[in-house]
C-alpha cells in the first residue's frame, strides 16, 4: 500500500466529516470510524509498501490506527449530543482526531526528517486545539502550556533539521546514515544528531523537559488525554528517538556517540525513578497516569540509549504496549469521572463492584504497567532488563527492576483507594457506565492478554523491524562496510 | 516571462500586506506573497528555500497570524489601533518599477540570476516528485489549523456573557473572556 494512502484517507475524511454535520446525526462519528477501521486493516494487511517504510512504519501505523479507532468510540458515546465541550462543533471534533491520526501516518511512514518535522507540527497544531476544546480556563492553559514547549522542541528540531543539511547535504535517514559512518564530518553530525534528540526529548515529555505532560493531560477533554498519552507523545518524540537511534547504530560508532547513547540512558532512568516518586503523590487519577507516563517512557529511551538490537525490539514492544494500557487507563478514569463526578481518589471507593468491568480492565492495565507476568507488559520490561543486563548496564538494569515495584505500588494504592473497600456516599448510587464506553477498553485489556499469553507468536513480527540493524552490525562486524 | 510575473505579483501581495488596513487582508496577501517567494526560489533552482518558504512562511505562519487576528477581533484594543496607510511604498515600487523598464537590460542580470540552466524540471513536477510527502504535510497543517479556528470561534452552544461594567463586547470565545476577565 501506498504510504500516501494512510495519511490522505483520514485527511480527506476531516474534510468531508464537516459537511456531514446535522442536528442528532451521528453520520460525522460513523465515518471517522470506518475510515480509521480501513487503515488498521490495512496497515495489520501490509503496512507501506516496498521502500516507503519498514516494518517498524507498519507497527506504528497498526498502533496509530488501533489507538485512534479506540478513542474514536469512546468519544462517540462520552460526548452526548448537548455536550458543553463538543456542543455545535461535534464534527470538527472528530475531524481533529483524524488530522492528528493523518499527522501521526505521515511521521511514521516518512523516510527524511524535514518531512517528519512538517507531520510533526500538523501533530502539534491538532493536539494543541483538540487540548483547548472544551474553550474553558484549564484547557487553554494546558494547550498553552503544551504549544510553548512543542515550539521549542519544534526549533531544536527544525535547528538540527539544518545541521543535518548543512552536514551531509540532504535530511533523509540514508544521509544520516552514511555521514555518520564517514568519520570526517562527525562534529556536524553530532551537533545535528544532539539538536534532533534534545527537541524529541521535550515532545516526548522526559523529565527534566515534562513540565507540559501533567496539566496538558488533566486538562484536556478525557478521550484526548487518552489519545495524547496512548500514541501521540509516542509517535511525536519516542518513534523518533527510536528512528534515530535505528539510523545511527550507536553502539557501532562508539567514540564521541557513546556521549548520547549515556545521555539517553541517564535522563531514562531519571524519568523512570522521578515519574515514580512523583505519581505516588498524587491524588488526581489523571495526574497519576500522566506521571506514570513519564515513567514508563522513561523505559523506552533507556533502551533506545542502549541502542542494541535486543534492546531496540523491547524498546518498540514496550511503546506498543504502552500505548494499550494508557489508553485503558485514561479511558476508565474518563468513565469513573462520568460516573461519579470526580477525578479524587480521596472521595472514592469501593467502585469495584459497582463497576465491575472497568476495574477489571483497569487492574489488567495496572498490572501489565507494572509488568507483572504473564501480561504484555511483563514481556517488553522483561526484554529490557535482559538487553540492559547484556548490555553491561547492571546498574541500570537493576533500577529498571526496582522501579516495577514503585509502579506497582502506586498502582495499587490507586487501587485500594478507588476500587477496593467499602463504597462511600458519592459512589453508592453508581452504576457501570453504557456498552459504548467499556468496548473500547475490554479490547485493549483482551490485547494485553492475548499478547502477554500468545507471546512467541508476536515476537517474530517485533524483532523483524530490527532486523535490518542486525544485517548491519553483522556487516559492519565483517567489515563489508 | 514566468519570472517576471512572479516578481510582480510578489511585490505588489507585498504591498498589499503593508497597505491594507484589515490585518486579516495583511495576513492573507503576505501568505500569497511567500507562495509567489516559493516560485520563485524554485525558478532560480534552490529548491530547499523554497520548501522551507513554502512550510514556515506560507503555511504556519499564515495560520498563526489568522489565528491570532481573530483571537484579538473585536476587541477594544483592536479597535483602538488605527493602521495609517504608507503612501511612500507604492511611490518607491513604481519608481523602482519604472527605473527597472528603462535601465532593465543594464541591471538585470545582476539581481536576477540565470540559475542551473541543467536543472529543468518543471515547478509542478519537483513539487509532486521528491516532495510530494512534504506537500501532502502542508495541506494537513493548513487543514488542522482550519479545523482549531473552527473549532474555537465556532457555533458553541453556551449561555450568553453577562455585560458588567468595565466589560467589553469582545465576540472572543468564552475561554479569551475567561482570561481577559482573570475568571
Amino acid at each position: 500500500m501506498n504510504s500516501l494512502f494512510f495519511v490522505l484517507l483520514p485527511a480527506l475524511a476531516a474534510i468531508v466529516n464537516p459537511f456531514l454535520r446535522r442536528p442528532g446525526s451521528r453520520l460525522a462519528d460513523v465515518l471517522t470510524w470506518l475510515v480509521l477501521l480501513v487503515g488498521l486493516a490495512a496497515a495489520g494487511l501490509g503496512g507501506p509498501g516496498p521502500g516507503q517504510g519498514d516494518a517498524l512504519s507498519a507497527l506504528m501505523l497498526a498502533t496509530i490506527y488501533l489507538i485512534s479507532f479506540l478513542v474514536a468510540v469512546f468519544s462517540a458515546f462520552y460526548f452526548g449530543d448537548e455536550d458543553p465541550t463538543v456542543a455545535g462543533k461535534r464534527a470538527s471534533f472528530f475531524s481533529l482526531i483524524l488530522v492528528c491520526t493523518a499527522g501521526m501516518a505521515g511521521v511514521v511512514t516518512t523516510q527524511d526528517f524535514f518531512t517528519l518535522y512538517v507531520f510533526l507540527e500538523v501533530v502539534a497544531v491538532s493536539s494543541f486545539a483538540m487540548i483547548a476544546f472544551s474553550g474553558d480556563r484549564a484547557g487553554t492553559e494546558g494547550a498553552v502550556k503544551y504549544l510553548f514547549l512543542s515550539a521549542v522542541a519544534s526549533a531544536l528540531i527544525l535547528l538540527g533539521v539544518a545541521a543535518l543539511l548543512l552536514t551531509s547535504g540532504g535530511v533523509s535517514f540514508a544521509h544520516l546514515m552514511e555521514t555518520a559512518l564517514d568519520g570526517t564530518r562527525r562534529p556536524g553530525v553530532l551537533l545535528s544528531v544532539s539538536l534532533l534528540i534534545c527537541g524529541f526529548m521535550v515532545k516526548s515529555g522526559l523529565i527534566p523537559f515534562h513540565g507540559w505532560v501533567p496539566d496538558a493531560y488533566e486538562s484536556a477533554p478525557a478521550p484526548v488525554s487518552a489519545l495524547l498519552a496512548g500514541i501521540v507523545t509516542k509517535v511525536a518524540g519516542v518513534y523518533a528517538l527510536i528512528r534515530i537511534a535505528m539510523t545511527l547504530h550507536l553502539p557501532l560508532l562508539g567514540g564521541d556517540y557513546s556521549g548520547l547513547s549515556a545521555a539517553l540512558m541517564f535522563f531514562g532512568a531519571v524519568s523512570i525513578v522521578v515519574g515514580a516518586v512523583a505519581a505516588m503523590k498524587q491524588n488526581d487519577f489523571k495526574r497519576i497516569l500522566a506521571f506514570s507516563s513519564i515513567s514508563q517512557i522513561g523505559y523506552i529511551v533507556l533502551a533506545v540509549g542502549l541502542g542494541s538490537p535486543l534492546a531496540l525490539v523491547g524498546a518498540v514492544f514496550h511503546l506498543f504496549n504502552h500505548a494499550t494500557f494508557k489508553v485503558t487507563l485514561f479511558l476508565n478514569g474518563a468513565a469513573i469521572e462520568r460516573a461519579t463526578g470526580t477525578r479524587d481518589m480521596s472521595r472514592l471507593g469501593g467502585l469495584g463492584s459497582r463497576m465491575p468491568w472497568t476495574a477489571g480492565t483497569s487492574a489488567v492495565a495496572f498490572l501489565s504497567t507494572a509488568g507483572l507476568p504473564p501480561l504484555s507488559g511483563f514481556w517488553s520490561k522483561l526484554i529490557i532488563v535482559v538487553a540492559l543486563w547484556q548490555g553491561g548496564a547492571y546498574a541500570y538494569a537493576t533500577l529498571a527492576v526496582l522501579a516495577s515495584t514503585l509502579t506497582l505500588g502506586y498502582f495499587l494504592v490507586l487501587q485500594r483507594k478507588v476500587f477496593f473497600g467499602q463504597t462511600v456516599p458519592l459512589t453508592e448510587d453508581v452504576q457501570e457506565v453504557e456498552a459504548g464506553l467499556l468496548m473500547p477498553v475490554v479490547l485493549a485489556a483482551a490485547l494485553m492478554i492475548l499478547i502477554g499469553l500468545y507471546f512467541p507468536s508476536v515476537l517474530e513480527p517485533l524483532i523483524e523491524p530490527s532486523g535490518s540493524l542486525a544485517a548491519l552490525t553483522s556487516a559492519v562486524s565483517g567489515g563489508t562496510l | 516571462m514566468t519570472h517576471l510575473l512572479l516578481l510582480i505579483i510578489l511585490a505588489l501581495f507585498s504591498m498589499v500586506a503593508v497597505m491594507a488596513k484589515d490585518l486579516l487582508r495583511s495576513a492573507v496577501a503576505l501568505g500569497v506573497a511567500s507562495v509567489a517567494l516559493t516560485l520563485v526560489f524554485y525558478e532560480m533552482s534552490a529548491p530547499w528555500a523554497a520548501l522551507f518558504e513554502l512550510s514556515v512562511c506560507a503555511g504556519l505562519i499564515t495560520v498563526l497570524f489568522v489565528s491570532a487576528i481573530n483571537l484579538v477581533r473585536g476587541s477594544e484594543a483592536f479597535l483602538l489601533e488605527e493602521r495609517h496607510r504608507f503612501w511612500a511604498l507604492p511611490c518607491f515600487l513604481v519608481a523602482l518599477g519604472a527605473g527597472l523598464w528603462l535601465f532593465g537590460d543594464h541591471v538585470a542580470p545582476s539581481l536576477m540570476p540565470a540559475g542551473d540552466a541543467a536543472d529543468s524540471t518543471p515547478v509542478g513536477s519537483m513539487l509532486w516528485g521528491p516532495r510530494r510527502f512534504d506537500l501532502v504535510g502542508q495541506i494537513c497543517m493548513f487543514l488542522s489549523g482550519v479545523l482549531a479556528i473552527a473549532a474555537f470561534f465556532g457555533p458553541a452552544k453556551r449561555p450568553p456573557l453577562e455585560k458588567g461594567p468595565g466589560s467589553v463586547s469582545t465576540g472572543c470565545t468564552p475561554a479569551t473572556f475567561d482570561y481577559q476577565e482573570g475568571k
